[in-house]
C-alpha cells in the first residue's frame, strides 16, 4: 500500500542541498586536518538516534574533510543533553576541530529549559541540518481503514504512550489536541515499548520516527494491525507545509486537519505547533560548529558535507540515516533554526496555556 | 528448516568467518574484563565498520562481542569484588567470599562452566522460541510487567541478612534512591537538589562500584595482607567445572530465569543476576554458607547474566525493540546492514538468523574456554599482598565510575556513597537488599502508574496478572518461612548493645533521608510523588520499629557492628578513616593533575608508602598503569577526567 522511495529521492535530497547551499565554488584549499583528531561531543548515550546519526556520518566525514583527520566521537550522555551541549560552549575551540552533534531534545532543551542552559545555540554554525519526520497510526479496532476515516476518531477515548509531555513527543501530541481527540496519555513510555504496547492492544494510537515507522512499524501496517493515518509532513523552503517525502500517499496534519475539521488549521495554536515542528522535525538532527569559526573552516566543513551527500558509496551504506530528507547545509540551515528557537508572543501564550491545563506542566 | 540451520554453520566455520568470530570475542572478553565498560563500548567503535559489510562476518563479529562481556566481568567481580557491569554483582557475594578463602580458582572454574552453559541454553531456547516467542511476549501488558517488577523485588526476602527488619529498610532506601529523578508519570524531578547531575539519578554502575569494590578493598586492606586468607590456590578450576555440572538443575532454571527476563519487557538484565540468585537461595535446602562462599551462589547469577543474551536477542530481533542498551546499538546496526528485523524476520533472513544463533553459541565456547584457561593465573592476583594490588584497583574503580556519564560528579558520587557502602557493610545493613531496590525503583513506579493509567484496577482480573500474583505469594512464603543463619546472640558478641553511638548516628541519617524525602516531593504532583512517599513513610515505619528495639539495651540483630569481632590485641592498625583519606587523596590527585597524571603521582607514593615498594619499582608500575590505560583510551576514544591543571595549562597526550 505504501511505495516506499529508495534511492530516487536521495537524489532529490542531494539536489535540494545544491539549491539551498550557497557554498560551492569557495576556495577551502588553505584548510587542512591533516594528521589532527576532530572531536565530536554526541550529547547522549551510545545507540541513541543522535549517536546512530553521528557514527553513521562518521567515516564519510573523515573522507571529505580535507586531510583526512580522525574522528573522534565523544558521548556525553543525560540531562537532556544539556551538560554535553554546555561542556561544547566551555570548551570548543573555533578551529574546525571540534564540533557537537544536536538533537530535537538539544533543542527543546535550548528553548524549555532556560534555567541549566549555558550554550549559544543560536550562536552557533550550523554545518548540516537533517529533518526526521513522524507518522501516526491508528489501531484499526478503532474502526478506521485509513486516513479518509480520521473523523471517526473523534469521540472515541484514545490511549497513547509515551515518554513525557515536554520532550520529543510534544509535536505529536500537540497534533491530537488540535485534532480535537480525547486523549488518555500514559507517560513514561519509551517508543519501543510504546510500539509493543500498541501491538498489544494497550494503546489505540501510536507514532514513530521515519527509521522506527519504516523499519518497524511498516510491518504492523502490512500485517493488517496497524492503519496509518498522517504524517507530520515536513516544511519547504518556502515555509510551507507539506507531505513527507518517505510517505507521499499520505496527508500531512494541516490535511489531517482539514479532514476531521473542515477547515484548513490557523491561530496561535497552529503556528505554535509549527514552531514546535521545526524544533521537532526539521532541527531533528544536526551538526554544529563553535561560534566564531573563520568562514575558510565553515566552507571546508559545508563543502565535505556537500562531497559526502553525493558521494554514492554513502548513498549505498549509511545513506538510509537521512532517510531521503532534503538536507540542510550551512547558510540554507539558518532560518530554520531562527524560526525553530523564536516563537511569537501568541503562539508563546497558547502553549504555555496548553502545558497548564493539559499536562499540569508549568513553563518558567 | 534444519538444513538452513546447518548450512548456517557450516558458513560459520570457514576461516574468514571465524576469524571475524574470534575477534568480536576477544574484544567483548576485554571490554568485560575492564570495569565500566561494557559491549556498549566496543560496539559503538565497530559501528562505522559495519556499513556495507558482509553481514555474514559483521553479524559473528557483534555477537561475539555482545555474548562474552558478561563472562569476562566475573574475574574482577570474583577476585576484588568489583562489579564490572551491573549484571556481575550477585556474584560477588559467594564469589568474593570464596576467593578470600583461597578457593578464587575454584569459584572462577564454577562461573566460567555455568557462564558457558547458560550461554549455550540461551542460544538453545532463541532457536527453538524464535518461531514461538510473539504470543508471549505481547501477553505481556503492563499489568504482567508490574507483577513481574513485584516478583523480582520479593528477591529481597532472602538478602535482607541477620536482621530481617534492617533488610526491609535496605529495600525501601533503594527505592527511594533510585525514585532519584524524572518522576515518570508527570516528568517533575525528585531528590535532585537542584543539580543537573542528579535529575537522571545516579548511574547503577556507580552504586554498584560504592556498593561493593569500595568497601570490599577496604576491608581487605585493614585486616588482611592478601585477598586469599590462605596462601595457596586451593582447590582449582577443574572442581568448579565439576561443580556446575553437578548443579545442572541449578543451571537449568537460572538460564531459563535469564533467558525469560531478558526476552520479556518489564525487567532489565540489571536484575536477572539478583532474580537469580534469590532463586538459588530460596531453593536450597540447606543455606547457612550463602554470602560466605557457597558455589552455588556462584552458578545461579552467572548461568543466567549469560543466558540472558539470548533471551534479550529475541524481542530485538522478533519486535525490532531492543531489550536493552547493547541491543540498541546491535538493532541500529542490523538495520544499517539492511537487515530489517520485526515481523516476518524468519521469512526475510532464515540464514542470518541462525549465523546469529551459532555465533551466540560458538562465542559463548570460545569465551569461556579462554577465561577457564586463563582462571588460575590470574587468581593469582589474590595472594599476592594487597597493597600492591590496591591502587591500581583504585584507579580502575574510578576510571570506571568515570565511564558512566563522563562527569566530575561520577567521581563524587562513587565516593561519597562507597562511604556509606563501608558503613553499611560494618553495621549490618544488607547492600543487596539496597541494590534490588535500587534498580527496580523507576520501574516499580512506572509500572504501578502505567498498570492504573490503562486498565484502572481491571488489571487484576488479567490471567497473566493472576498466575505471577500467585507465584509472588509463593516467594513471600517461602522468604517469611526462612530462618536466617546467624551467629547465636551473645552478650559481648557482634549484636551486643555495646558503643551504641556511632550506630545510632547511622540510623539518624536513614531517619533524616526518609524524612528529607518528604519534604522533598511534598509539593509535586499527585501522580508525581506518590511512590517516593509511600516508601518514605514505610520506610520510616520499620526505622522507628528499628530504634524502638535499639532502645531496648539488650543484644538483638539489629545491633551489628563488625569492628567488635575481634579482640583487642587482633584489631586493626589503621581505622576505616585512614582509609576513607587514601582514597580522598585519590580523588585530589586528580582534581588536581587530572586523571592520568594523577594517578601516576598516586600509584607511585601509594606503592611506596603503603606496600613498602622501592621508588624505582613504584614509578614503573605507575607508568605502566598510566601506559595501559593510555592505550585503551586511545582506541576506545575514552576520555579521563581532567583537572585543574588541564584548564590552566595544556598538556600533550595522554596528559590533556
Amino acid at each position: 500500500m505504501l511505495d516506499i522511495p529508495g534511492k530516487g529521492i536521495l537524489t532529490l535530497a542531494a539536489v535540494a542541498c545544491f539549491t539551498g547551499a550557497p557554498v560551492a565554488g569557495v576556495s577551502a584549499q588553505k584548510v587542512d586536518f591533516a594528521g589532527k583528531r576532530i572531536d565530536v561531543i554526541v550529547p547522549f548515550a551510545p545507540g541513541g538516534g543522535s549517536d546512530v546519526y553521528m557514527r553513521a556520518l562518521q567515516p564519510y566525514l573523515e573522507k571529505h574533510l580535507p586531510g583526512k583527520p580522525t574522528i573522534i566521537v565523544r558521548n556525553v550522555p543525560g540531562s537532556r543533553s544539556i551538560p554535553g551541549a554546555n561542556q561544547f560552549q566551555d570548551r570548543a575551540k573555533p578551529d574546525g576541530t571540534h564540533v557537537v552533534v544536536v538533537s530535537a531534545t538539544t533543542v527543546a532543551s535550548f528553548v524549555f529549559d532556560r534555567a541549566k542552559v549555558k550554550f549559544e545555540m543560536d550562536k552557533w554554525e550550523p554545518v548540516l541540518l537533517s529533518p526526521q519526520g513522524a507518522i501516526a497510526y491508528a489501531s484499526p479496532s478503532l474502526g478506521i481503514k485509513g486516513p479518509k476515516d480520521l473523523a471517526k476518531l473523534k469521540g472515541q477515548q484514545l490511549v497513547f504512550g509515551g515518554q513525557s509531555a515536554n520532550s520529543g513527543e510534544l509535536r505529536f501530541i500537540m497534533t491530537l489536541h488540535l485534532l480535537g481527540f480525547k486523549v488518555n496519555h500514559v507517560w513514561g513510555v519509551n517508543r519501543g515499548p510504546a510500539r509493543l504496547g500498541f501491538e498489544r492492544g494497550e494503546f489505540n494510537i501510536n507514532y514513530d520516527s521515519t527509521p522506527g515507522y519504516l523499519g518497524g512499524a511498516v510491518q504492523l501496517v502490512k500485517a493488517g494491525k496497524a492503519v496509518p493515518i498522517f504524517s507530520a509532513g515536513i516544511i519547504n523552503e518556502k515555509g510551507e507545509l507539506v507531505r513527507d517525502p518517505n510517505v507521499p500517499d499520505l496527508p500531512h496534519f494541516g490535511e489531517a486537519y482539514e479532514l476531521v475539521h473542515g477547515k484548513k488549521p490557523a491561530g496561535p495554536g497552529y503556528e505554535a505547533w509549527l514552531s514546535v515542528s521545526k524544533m521537532n522535525t526539521m532541527m531533528n538532527k544536526g551538526i554544529f560548529l563553535p561560534a566564531g569559526t573563520p568562514k575558510p573552516v565553515l566552507d571546508a566543513w559545508r563543502t565535505a558535507v556537500k562531497n559526502l551527500l553525493n558521494d554514492p558509496d554513502f548513498d549505498k551504506g549509511a545513506g538510509k540515516i537521512i532517510e531521503g530528507y532534503p538536507q540542510f547545509i550551512g547558510e540554507a540551515a539558518k532560518p530554520i533554526i531562527k524560526d525553530a528557537i523564536t516563537f511569537s508572543p501568541e503562539a508563546w501564550a497558547w502553549l504555555k496555556n496548553y502545558f497548564k491545563t493539559e499536562h499540569n506542566v508549568t513553563m518558567e | 528448516m534444519q538444513g538452513d540451520l546447518l548450512q548456517a554453520l557450516l558458513t560459520l566455520f570457514s576461516v574468514k568467518h571465524l576469524l571475524f568470530l574470534l575477534g568480536g570475542t576477544l574484544l567483548g572478553l576485554i571490554v568485560g574484563f575492564l570495569p565500566g565498560l561494557g559491549g556498549i563500548a566496543a560496539l559503538s567503535i565497530l559501528l562505522p565498520f559495519v556499513y556495507g559489510g558482509d553481514p555474514t562476518l559483521v553479524l559473528p563479529m557483534m555477537i561475539g562481542l555482545l555474548a562474552v562481556t558478561n563472562t569476562s566481568d566475573t574475574f574482577p567481580a570474583v577476585l576484588v569484588g568489583i562489579p564490572g557491569t551491573s549484571s556481575a554483582q550477585a556474584t560477588i557475594l559467594d564469589g568474593h567470599a570464596l576467593a578470600r578463602k583461597g578457593e578464587a580458582a575454584r569459584a572462577l572454574g564454577a562461573a566460567f562452566s555455568a557462564s558457558l552453559l547458560g550461554g549455550l541454553f540461551g542460544a538453545v531456547v532463541l532457536t527453538l522460541s524464535i518461531q514461538f516467542a510473539r504470543p508471549l511476549i505481547l501477553g505481556v501488558g503492563f499489568g504482567e510487567q508490574l507483577m513481574l517488577v513485584v516478583l523480582a523485588l520479593t528477591m529481597v526476602g532472602m538478602l535482607t541478612g541477620a536482621s530481617a527488619l534492617k533488610g526491609l529498610v535496605m529495600c525501601g532506601m533503594g527505592l527511594i534512591f533510585g525514585s532519584m529523578g524524572a518522576a515518570p508519570a508527570t516528568a517533575e524531578e525528585r531528590l535532585s537538589f537542584g543539580m543537573m547531575y542528579l535529575s537522571d539519578g545516579i548511574p547503577l554502575v556507580i552504586v554498584g562500584l560504592a556498593m561493593f569494590a569500595i568497601p570490599e578493598m577496604v576491608d581487605v586492606l585493614r585486616k588482611r595482607t592478601t585477598i586469599s586468607s590462605v596462601p595457596e590456590l586451593g582447590s582449582g578450576t577443574l572442581r568448579g567445572f565439576r561443580e556446575t555440572l553437578s548443579h545442572k538443575w541449578l543451571v537449568v532454571r537460572c538460564s531459563s530465569l535469564g533467558v525469560l527476563i531478558g526476552a520479556l519487557p518489564g525487567l532489565g538484565g540489571s536484575v536477572t543476576n539478583w532474580v537469580a540468585y534469590g532463586h538459588a537461595v530460596q531453593t536450597a535446602k540447606d543455606r547457612s554458607s550463602f554470602g560466605k562462599g557457597d558455589i552455588r551462589g556462584v552458578i545461579g547469577p552467572e548461568a543466567s547474566n549469560n543466558a540472558d543474551n539470548g533471551g534479550a536477542l529475541i524481542p530485538t530481533l522478533m519486535f525490532g525493540i531492543p531489550g536493552s542498551a547493547s541491543m540498541a546499538l546491535f538493532l541500529a546496526a542490523l538495520v544499517l546492514i539492511g537487515v530489517e528485523p520485526g515481523i516476518g524476520m524468519m521469512e526475510r533472513h532464515l540464514d542470518l538468523t541462525f549465523i546469529i544463533v551459532w555465533s551466540l553459541a560458538i562465542a559463548n565456547v570460545i569465551g569461556a574456554g579462554i577465561c577457564l584457561v586463563l582462571a588460575k593465573p590470574i587468581a593469582r592476583l589474590t595472594i599476592v599482598p594487597f597493597a600492591r594490588v590496591a591502587p591500581f584497583m583504585f584507579v580502575i574503580v574510578f576510571f570506571a565510575a568515570y565511564q558512566a556519564s563522563r562527569a566530575w560528579e561520577d567521581l563524587i558520587a562513587l565516593f561519597v556513597l562507597g562511604i556509606v557502602g563501608m558503613y553499611m557493610k560494618r553495621f549490618g545493613w544488607s547492600r543487596p537488599a539496597f541494590l534490588i531496590g535500587f534498580v527496580l525503583s523507576l520501574q516499580l513506579d512506572a509500572s504501578v502508574y502505567q498498570s492504573i493509567q490503562v486498565y484502572g484496577m481491571s488489571f487484576l482480573e488479567r490471567r497473566g496478572v493472576q498466575v505471577i500474583l500467585a507465584l509472588i505469594v509463593v516467594s513471600i512464603f517461602v522468604a517469611a518461612r526462612m530462618k536466617p543463619h546467624r551467629e547465636p546472640l551473645v552478650a559481648e558478641g557482634p549484636h551486643a548493645p555495646v558503643n551504641k553511638s556511632p550506630q545510632a548516628i547511622f540510623l539518624g541519617l536513614l531517619v533524616a533521608a526518609c524524612l528529607y524525602t518528604i519534604y522533598d516531593v511534598w509539593h509535586l504532583n499527585f501522580l508525581g510523588k506518590v511512590f517516593p512517599m509511600s516508601i518514605a513513610l514505610v520506610t520510616l515505619a520499620l526505622l522507628v520499629a528499628a530504634a524502638v528495639l535499639f532502645s531496648r539495651n539488650r543484644p538483638d540483630y539489629v545491633f551489628f557492628d563488625s569492628e567488635r569481632e575481634w579482640g583487642d590485641e587482633d584489631k586493626p592498625v589503621h581505622s576505616d578513616l585512614h582509609f576513607q583519606g587514601w582514597i580522598l587523596a585519590l580523588l585530589a590527585a586528580i582534581g588536581v593533575f587530572g586523571y592520568m597524571l594523577g594517578i601516576f603521582v598516586y600509584v607511585t607514593v601509594f606503592l611506596g608508602m603503603k606496600a613498602g615498594s622501592r621508588w624505582l619499582h613504584a614509578i614503573v608500575g605507575a607508568l605502566g598503569a598510566v601506559t595501559v590505560l593510555s592505550i585503551f583510551g586511545h582506541f576506545l576514544a575514552l576520555e579521563y577526567p581532567r583537572g585543574l591543571l588541564q584548564s590552566v595549562a595544556s598538556l600533550p597526550w595522554p596528559f590533556n
